[in-house]
């Protein structure tokens, strides 16, 4: 395919590089472009008319907004699905498919379910479908199948998406020329202005227009004026530009998100100016989809930026001045106008209208089109008298190959409404206009409704003056000067409609090919809400989200219904505005991870690491026999870093101890350590852990590895308040810590520092130095042996680690992981807090009753749990012991009677009592030593026996 | 047994990515990754990043706070959200900074070599009557310095936070790479930098984070030797 074939002569207003070619693959095929053409230009330019097929007839589309607003232009790209190929750059060995056709993009089987489109009216698929029942499964596979937009390929490299966050005074939203504009206005103020421009280059629509206008003095075509502004704004101090960036929404908070290639950017600002100009849509005619039909600004666009001939026949339809621009670039560039139909009944006042009529062109002016005729692509339109829109009046057919609609515009409004602003209809100019500001938000340019330069650049001013006074005083009176323009501007603006006429084949949606006949078929099934007509017709649900169809549908509602426009109202503007790719609001793979300072070790040691929350913690180094054995008969050593460590200090720190644990922490003696646990007002347990004393003002806190940050905002919150003189540190990260555990465990330590055991009591605290390190021991008991928690300052946990486990050595000594901890603190029946309790536990019924104390006067959940002490629970925590075979997991379900009971929580193998054992939740009236309870494992029904005490050591004679 | 030694948490990534290495202040330390010319110039013109976890973090909070830090320096107390000198070092080459992170909370960022003696001293004058606590936090932290014009860029894509905002001595709590950091502008001469500290079991993490996310900026990993050549031209 080449691309010569309707390029017109270069022009100063071209954005191409003509000496220079660029070759991309078009199913298969080599397309030949130059440097500048979007994928679209170049596919015109050799003269292909069909991009797409509709989404549900697969009629044939071609180009109709070329400014990435319609659906018609959707391909992949480079593996890429539903890009707009019409803003995609063309770059050497690209990659372009189409999409939704079968076998061919001009030829496609899956045509003929227009045949059928009878027996496929509005949500047919709610009415037909149903019954019987075994229908919707055969037919939902298929719809399913020949629905949706593009495919996901599995084969395509995953894209790396980014995130960046930007801070500003002022965002402008539009680098047209109102845009550029109040950038000027609110940089002079020394404001930081930050300004998105969806397009390539600054400039908006004048960059494609070569109609003068006055601008510094001198009458300049609007492509140079949109150049010049360009230069100057992108020389402005304070701007910063950002081309080829698409605002997709406005959040609360003042975040405007904005999508660059793979990159989506988090801005920020004090105060928001939107300049997103406004876009045309087409009006309903029967076929009025057809390829060649297209919008007046994608015409101009055509041959003022790409130099390519929209048709070689074209007829302009128009409602107001705007056709008449179009038409006489058509006729300057040499292109033959057939027609220029004006619905109006006096045409134009303007020069350019005179231009046209001494070229004696054929004018038709209270005349609209009522048809367009061709099967792939227009070859001819049927106009008629617009007074006499009846089947029977009079209509002229007109030969042509494109048709050039200017007939109808709608504000590019839904970061306004999205940022809490109103709209209301404005009645002179026909379409929907701000009528409500929120504070800190601006508007400017053509989304005002404003058409003319002049009034659009004022607007801008006022606009960025207005921005930057909400910056530095946050108050302005931009609004009151802005409504002074609108007055007068407005009313130069005006155009008007095209009446409805409710055929089928008039297309409203071109997204979701919904009808004219559809939307009156829907009102006429009760669906006289704009919001629910669209939810039932899918009208303006598809990726242009309502640009080609949102008005024209509400017009439908109100001419169905008998409703004013303005009490038809319009559907939400929700974000996206524009389809956003799922990876880039995903960004990059921030989970973050934790390693304790022994990581490492572990890892020379072959440890099979496991996930704990955001913890990587070692599970296994050998085998849980192996390390159980060590632990038991000689001694183990495990890191435990990530159990949370909170350093509590001030002179009132045994008043707040005192508030958060059941246990009286006050009166702890200096060098002890005791056990305790947190409840909440309803004495539900939040956390258990250890408390020491390391001076009186001064404790050592250690809490469940999950529960850290809990923990310490806890303490904090019951602070705030209080004026006591007491500060929390939270030093987990700062401190390792590792559990030497066994019965040779004393004699390892012994050989590593010069502490006195004899004077070292089961729980009790002392700061020592461990092989060179400062480091604080608590004598703790978890895994059920004489044992150690040696913390220390986490620089040193690489050398700790290895000294310890060298100095065990000849004792036996293994390194164990989390998986043997667990079975050796089950023997012992410690409890986890969230692995054996849930968000209903209680001490009492997990058997903590001697950590409660209600002597003391007041403490978080002491009312509560005095209570509980008259009426205890339902439901007990108690230890199992299998009675025979039965392998329970964490979680078996308990059984009594037959009935469900209750639920194992922790179960293991026991090498101690050669069974399995467990803690489970059973019915109070079955906790009492010696139940006999059932419980499911592998299908089965097994038996266990309640056990009171310890499975391991029960009078913990090992710990001494 | 060999004499106990730290380490940062950064210390086998260094490792593996054939780092000289020498201990310095009790601490291994990266002297270079092989190329200090490389890491130089990627310091001067793209982005550079040094592991500087070693620097010593005194925190110092309560009511009182601000008192006896006013007794134990003859500069002005900065306001919250800054950091400024207060003192030279006595026996390193880092000044001694302190940062208000609130009202009564700072933090003291010195040269390690001064970490034990402004630590003691601290905390004896903290022992007066008063709500003042001294915490020694060097061990709670991994310390990043980023170095170079497009730090600024590298750290817009890690986090939200107005970085561009943040003054010359201005610090700030915020997340990079969702983790809670805290970060102090950290300039050197007229190239930009950033101090960053994280919690240390977060270290390797966001030291890759922040290498993944600079790459497209030509960030370098740099030792000693690049940090010291640079701080000879006068940091502070």
């Amino acid at each position: 395919m080449s691309g010569k074939g309707n390029r017109l002569s270069p022009q100063a207003s071209q954005q191409l590089n003509h000496s220079r070619s660029v070759t991309f693959y078009f199913e298969g095929r080599p397309v030949h472009a130059l440097e500048g053409d979007t994928v679209a230009s170049a596919l015109l330019a050799g003269g292909r008319r069909i991009l797409s097929r509709s989404f549900k007839y697969h009629r044939p589309r071609g180009l109709l907004c070329s400014s990435g607003d319609c659906p018609n232009c959707l391909m992949e790209i480079d593996g890429k699905p539903n890009q707009r190929s019409c803003r995609a750059p063309v770059q050497e060995g690209m990659r372009v498919l189409s999409q939704h056709a079968w076998p061919s993009l001009d030829h496609d089987v899956f045509r003929v379910i227009e045949l059928f489109d009878r027996f496929l009216p509005i949500g047919f698929y709610y009415k037909t479908l149903h019954k019987p029942r075994l229908l919707w499964k055969i037919a939902e596979p298929i719809i399913r199948r020949l629905a949706g937009l593009g495919r996901v390929r599995d084969d395509a490299s995953p894209a790396e998406y980014q995130h960046r966050y930007e801070h500003a005074d002022v965002l402008i939203v539009g680098g047209g020329p109102a845009g550029m504009e109040a950038a000027r206005q609110a940089s002079a103020t020394g404001a930081a202005v930050f300004l998105i421009e969806c397009e390539p280059e600054l400039g908006g629509h004048l960059r494609f227009e070569t109609r003068t206008h006055k601008h510094e003095g001198k009458d300049r075509p609007g492509y140079e004026i949109a150049r010049l502004m360009a230069s100057a704004t992108t020389a402005l101090p304070n701007v910063r530009i950002l081309v080829g960036a698409t605002v997709f929404g406005s959040y609360e908070g003042s975040l405007v998100p904005v999508l660059q290639d793979q990159t989506l950017i988090h801005v920020r600002a004090k105060s928001l100016v939107v300049a997103t100009g406004c876009h045309q849509y087409p009006p309903v005619f029967r076929n009025n989809d057809l390829p060649g039909v297209m919008l007046s600004r994608a015409a101009l666009r055509l041959i003022n930026l790409y130099g390519i001939r929209p048709g070689k026949r074209v007829a302009i339809m128009t409602t107001n001045d705007e056709g008449y621009f179009t038409a006489l670039e058509c006729l300057r560039k040499g292109i033959e106008i057939v027609a220029v139909v004006d619905a109006r009944s006096t045409p134009s006042a303007l020069p350019e209208a005179a231009e046209l009529r001494a070229a004696d062109l054929p004018l038709f002016t209270g005349m609209t089109i009522r048809e367009a005729l061709g099967s792939k692509a227009v070859s001819a339109i049927k106009i008629g008298s617009v007074a006499d829109d009846s089947e029977s009046s009079k209509s002229v057919t007109i030969g042509c190959d494109a048709v050039l609609l200017s007939t109808a515009w709608q504000a590019n409004a839904s970061l306004l409404l999205q940022s809490g602003c109103q709209l209301g209809l404005d009645r002179v100019l026909g379409q929907p206009v701000p009528v409500r500001m929120s504070p800190g938000v601006l508007v400017a340019g053509e989304v005002l409704g404003l058409r003319s330069l002049k009034e659009i650049l004022r607007s801008g001013r006022l606009a960025g003056q207005g921005a930057a006074q909400w910056v530095y005083l946050k108050t302005n009176s931009w609004w009151d000067e802005v409504q002074e323009l609108l007055v007068d501007a407005r009313a130069k603006s005006t155009s008007c409609g095209i009446a409805p006429t409710g055929q089928s084949k008039n297309f409203v949606c071109i997204c979701e090919d919904v009808t004219e006949k559809d939307l009156y078929q829907g009102v006429e099934e009760g669906f006289d809400d704009i919001e629910t007509l669209k939810r039932y017709s899918t009208v303006s649900m598809g990726p242009c989200q309502g640009r080609m169809c949102s008005r024209t549908s509400t017009e439908i509602c109100g001419h169905a219904t008998a409703m004013d426009l303005g009490a038809v109202g319009t559907t939400t503007a929700r974000p996206p505005i524009v389809p956003v790719p799922l990876g880039a609001l995903a960004g990059p793979e921030f989970h973050p991870v934790k390693q304790t300072a022994m990581h490492y070790q572990h890892l020379k040691s072959n440890a099979q690491m496991m996930n704990m929350g955001v913890w990587k913690r070692p599970f296994l180094y050998t085998s849980v026999s192996e390390e159980y054995e060590a632990v038991r008969k000689y001694a183990g050593l495990i890191d435990v870093s990530t159990l949370g460590k909170l350093v509590v200090e001030g002179k009132d720190a045994p008043n707040l101890l005192d508030k958060i644990y059941t246990h009286w922490m006050s009166n702890l003696p200096l060098g002890r350590a005791r056990y305790g646990v947190i409840c909440d007002d309803s004495g539900t347990l939040l956390d258990d852990g250890t408390v020491a004393r390391l001076a009186s003002d001064r404790f050592y806190v250690s809490t469940s590895t999950g529960n850290i940050d809990f923990v310490e905002q806890w303490m904090k919150w019951w602070i705030a308040g209080t004026g006591w003189c007491v500060h929390i540190l939270n030093m987990t990260a700062g401190l390792a810590a590792m559990n030497l555990a066994g019965p040779k465990s004393r004699e390892i330590l012994a050989g590593l520092t010069d502490l006195d055991f004899s004077s070292f009591p089961y729980m009790g605290c002392r700061e020592a130095t461990v092989a060179g390190v400062p480091a604080l021991l608590l004598r703790v008991g978890f895994v059920g042996e004489t044992g150690w928690e040696i913390h220390f300052p986490a620089e040193f946990g690489e050398y700790m680690w290895d000294a310890l486990l060298e100095a065990g050595k000849p004792f036996n000594i293994k390194p164990f992981g989390v998986e043997t901890q667990r079975l050796l603190r089950l023997e012992k029946k410690h409890i986890i807090v969230g692995q054996d309790t849930d968000a209903l536990s209680n001490p009492y019924d997990v058997g903590l009753k001697w950590v409660v104390k209600l002597d003391k006067p007041d403490f978080i959940g002491r009312h509560a749990l005095q209570k509980m002490q008259d009426q205890p629970g339902q439901n007990r925590l108690v230890g199992l012991r299998c009675l025979d075979d039965g392998r329970p997991d964490d979680g078996s379900a308990v059984v009594i009677d037959g009935q469900l009971a209750g639920r194992v929580t922790s179960a293991r193998y026991s090498p101690h009592l050669n069974t399995y054992i467990g803690l489970a939740w059973v019915p109070a009236g079955h906790a009492n030593p010696g139940s006999r309870i059932g419980f499911r494992a592998n299908g089965k029904l097994h038996s266990a026996i309640v056990i009171e005490k310890p499975f391991y050591d029960p009078e913990g004679e090992r710990l001494k | 047994m060999t004499a106990p030694y730290k380490v940062t948490p950064l210390h086998n990534w260094h490792q593996r990515h054939n780092a000289r290495m020498d201990t310095v202040s009790e601490w291994r330390c990266v002297l270079s990754y092989g190329d200090s010319k490389a890491e130089m110039e990627a310091s001067r013109s793209a982005v550079g990043i040094g592991d500087v976890t070693p620097l010593a973090k005194i925190n110092v909070q309560g009511e009182h706070s601000e008192e006896l830090l006013e007794q134990n320096s003859d500069r002005r107390i900065p306001k919250v959200g800054h950091c400024l000198p207060i003192m030279p070092s006595s026996h390193g080459r880092i000044p001694t900074h302190l940062a208000r992170l609130t009202d009564d909370r700072f933090l003291l960022l010195a040269d390690p070599a001064d970490r034990v003696d402004l630590y003691s001293s601290m905390e004896a004058a903290a022992n007066s009557p008063g709500c003042a606590h001294v915490t020694d936090l060097t061990s709670s932290f991994a310390a990043m310095l980023l170095l170079g014009p497009k730090s600024l860029e590298l750290l817009k894509k890690l986090g939200s936070a107005n970085v561009g905002g943040i003054p010359v001595d201005g610090c700030v709590q915020t997340s990079i790479a969702r983790v809670w950091s805290f970060l102090v502008r950290w300039n050197i001469e007229e190239a930009p930098g950033w101090l960053l500290l994280v919690s240390r079991d977060y270290g390797e993490y966001v030291w890759e984070c922040i290498l993944s996310a600079g790459h497209e900026l030509g960030i370098q990993p740099f030792g000693l030797e690049t940090q010291h050549a640079i701080t000879r031209r006068g940091v502070h």
